[in-house]
C-alpha cells in the first residue's frame, strides 16, 4: 500500500505526552514521534498543561478535576481521542473524564470555570494509553516486526496506574497482568516470570523517602536478574527513571551487585522495527549493559544476512 | 492512646462516608507496598484514627508517604477506598497550611507554568538536538481558572 493511503487510513490521535516525558525523558518523545505513525497512529500536539499528577490532588482534588477538564476539553475542540504516553497521566484523564461525564451538575460547575478560557467540557472524547491502542492492533504491530528481538529476556514491569484503579482503567488484572508480556512477545522477545513483578517501582517516594524507594529498587532489580532477566521493559515514564537513574543511586547506596538497563517499551518496538539502539534513544539511559547492547547488534545482522 | 475529637471526627466524615465501613481487616495494609518497607505507614491504622478523629490524625507526617499505586483500593472489600480517603484528608490538611512545603511549591509550579518539571534552557537545548519542539510555560490560562477570587 502507498504511503498516501495509508496517511489517509491513519487514525488521528491528540497526543499526551506529559511532563516527565517532555522535560525529563525527550527521547521516550522522540521515538513515540518515530514509531507511533509508522504502526499507523497519527498524533498531533496541543497546548495540554500537567495532567495534573497525584501530588496536585494530594492538595486540592477540585483544582485537579478543572485542570484535567481543560486538557480533555482541549481535545474535544479538536474532535480527537488522547493518546497517552504516561499510565499516570492517562488515569488522571480517564478519571476525570468519567466522573464529569457521570455528574451533571458537577461538569456545569466546571465550565463555568472553563467558559473564563472560552472552552466546555462536553464529554465527547474518549483517553487511553497507546498500549491499549497497540493491542487492540495487533495484526499491524506484527506486520511491521522485521528485526525480532529474539533471544532478548525481559523482565516485564507493568507498573500500577495503567492497571489501577481496573475500574476506570478497563485494561487489564491487576493481580496477574499479562497484556504488555503479550505485547513484548510478538516483538519476539523472551519474558520471564520474576516473583517481584507485581511490586510497584516506588517512584514518587525516591525525593522525599530515598531510603524506602531505594529498597524496592533493589528487590526489584535482585528478583528480575536472578530470574535471568537481561533488562526491564516499562510502559511508563516514572518507573523508566526509577529503574534508570535513580537504580545507580539506590546501588551506590545499598552496595548491590546486579543492575539491569530499562526499555520503554516503544523502543523494543522501534528495534523490532529496525532502527538501531542509538536511534531508539538507548544512549540517553543511564543503566548500560554492553553484553545485551552487542546481543541487539546481532540480531540486526543475522536478519539481515538470513534475508 | 487515642484521644477523641468529636468536631474533627464530624469534620472528616462530612467527606469520607465510606470510611465507616471499614471493618479494621487489614487487607489495605498487607497490601501496601509502603509499609512492607517501613511500618510507621499504615493505611488501617491512619483510617481508624481518622474514624475517631484522633488528634494526632493531622499532625501526621505519614500520610505523604502514600505512593498513590492504588493497590488498597482494588482489593478493600468494603469499597473503603483507602486511597482517596487519604487524599481527602491530605486535601484537608492543605485546605489547613498544613501541607509540606515540597507539595505546595509543586503545586505552584505547575498553575504558574503549566508543567511539573522546571523548564529550563538545558532541557530545551536537549529537546532541539532530538528536533523537538521547545517547551514554553503555559500557565496563565491555569491561573485563570483554578484560582477564582
Ligand atoms: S481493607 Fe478496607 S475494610 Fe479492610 S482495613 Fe483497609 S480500609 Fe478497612
Ligand atoms: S495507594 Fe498508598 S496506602 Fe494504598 S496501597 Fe498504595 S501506597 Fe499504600
Amino acid at each position: 500500500m502507498n504511503r498516501m493511503n495509508r496517511m489517509n487510513r491513519m487514525k488521528q490521535y491528540a497526543l499526551f505526552t506529559g511532563c516527565t516525558i517532555k522535560a525529563a525523558l525527550p527521547h521516550i518523545e522522540m521515538v513515540a514521534r518515530k514509531v507511533l505513525p509508522l504502526l499507523d497512529i497519527g498524533i498531533k500536539e496541543l497546548a495540554f498543561t500537567c495532567c495534573p499528577n497525584a501530588d496536585f490532588r494530594s492538595t486540592d482534588e477540585y483544582s485537579w478535576l478543572v485542570v484535567a477538564a481543560r486538557n480533555l476539553a482541549l481535545a474535544e475542540k479538536e474532535g480527537l481521542e488522547i493518546l497517552g504516553l504516561c499510565p499516570g497521566c492517562t488515569q488522571t484523564l480517564r478519571e476525570a473524564n468519567m466522573v464529569l461525564k457521570d455528574d451533571v451538575s458537577l461538569r456545569a460547575e466546571i465550565n463555568k470555570r472553563l467558559g473564563k478560557i472560552g472552552l466546555t467540557f462536553k464529554g465527547t472524547t474518549e483517553v487511553n494509553h497507546h498500549l491499549v491502542v497497540l493491542h487492540r492492533q495487533i495484526d499491524i504491530l506484527l506486520q511491521r516486526v522485521t528485526i525480532p528481538l529474539y533471544g532478548i529476556k525481559l523482565a516485564v514491569h507493568t507498573g500500577c496506574h495503567l492497571l489501577m484503579p481496573s475500574r476506570i482503567m478497563q485494561f487489564d488484572n491487576p493481580e496477574q497482568p499479562r497484556k504488555l508480556g503479550e505485547l513484548v512477545k510478538m516483538l519476539g522477545s523472551t519474558i520471564i516470570n520474576y516473583p517481584e513483578e507485581t511490586l510497584c517501582c516506588g517512584f514518587t517516594l525516591f525525593g522525599s523517602h530515598k531510603d524506602i524507594a531505594s529498597r524496592i529498587i533493589r528487590d526489584k532489580v535482585e528478583s528480575a536478574f536472578l530470574s535471568g532477566a537481561e533488562a526491564f521493559v516499562v510502559p511508563c515514564p516514572s518507573c523508566y527513571q526509577q529503574f534508570d537513574r535513580n537504580q545507580l543511586v539506590a546501588k551506590r547506596e545499598l552496595k548491590f551487585e546486579y543492575q539491569l538497563p530499562v526499555f520503554y517499551y516503544l523502543q523494543l518496538v522501534g528495534l523490532a522495527m529496525g532502527f538501531d539502539l542509538d536511534e531508539v534513544g538507548y544512549y540517553h539511559g543511564r543503566v548500560r549493559s554492553p553484553g545485551l547492547e552487542d546481543k541487539i547488534k546481532l540480531l540486526v545482522k543475522k536478519t539481515v544476512v538470513n534475508l | 492512646m487515642i484521644t477523641i475529637k468529636t468536631d474533627l471526627r464530624r469534620k472528616i466524615l462530612e467527606h469520607n462516608e465510606d470510611i465507616k465501613k471499614c471493618y479494621q481487616c487489614s487487607t489495605c495494609s498487607a497490601s501496601c507496598p509502603v509499609l512492607r518497607y517501613d511500618p510507621d505507614f499504615n493505611p488501617r491504622i491512619l483510617i481508624i484514627k481518622a474514624l475517631y478523629g484522633s488528634e494526632d490524625t493531622l499532625e501526621s507526617k505519614e500520610f505523604w508517604k502514600c505512593l498513590s499505586c492504588d493497590r488498597c483500593n482494588e482489593r478493600c472489600p468494603q469499597g473503603v477506598n483507602p486511597y482517596n480517603v487519604l487524599l481527602k484528608l491530605k486535601n484537608f490538611l492543605f485546605s489547613q497550611n498544613l501541607a509540606p512545603k515540597e507539595r505546595i511549591d509543586a503545586r505552584e509550579l505547575i498553575i504558574t507554568t503549566g508543567f511539573s518539571y522546571p523548564i529550563s534552557s538545558a532541557v530545551n537545548r536537549k529537546r532541539e538536538s532530538m528536533e523537538l519542539e521547545a517547551l514554553e510555560s503555559i500557565g496563565e490560562e491555569l491561573k485563570k481558572i483554578v484560582e477564582t477570587e
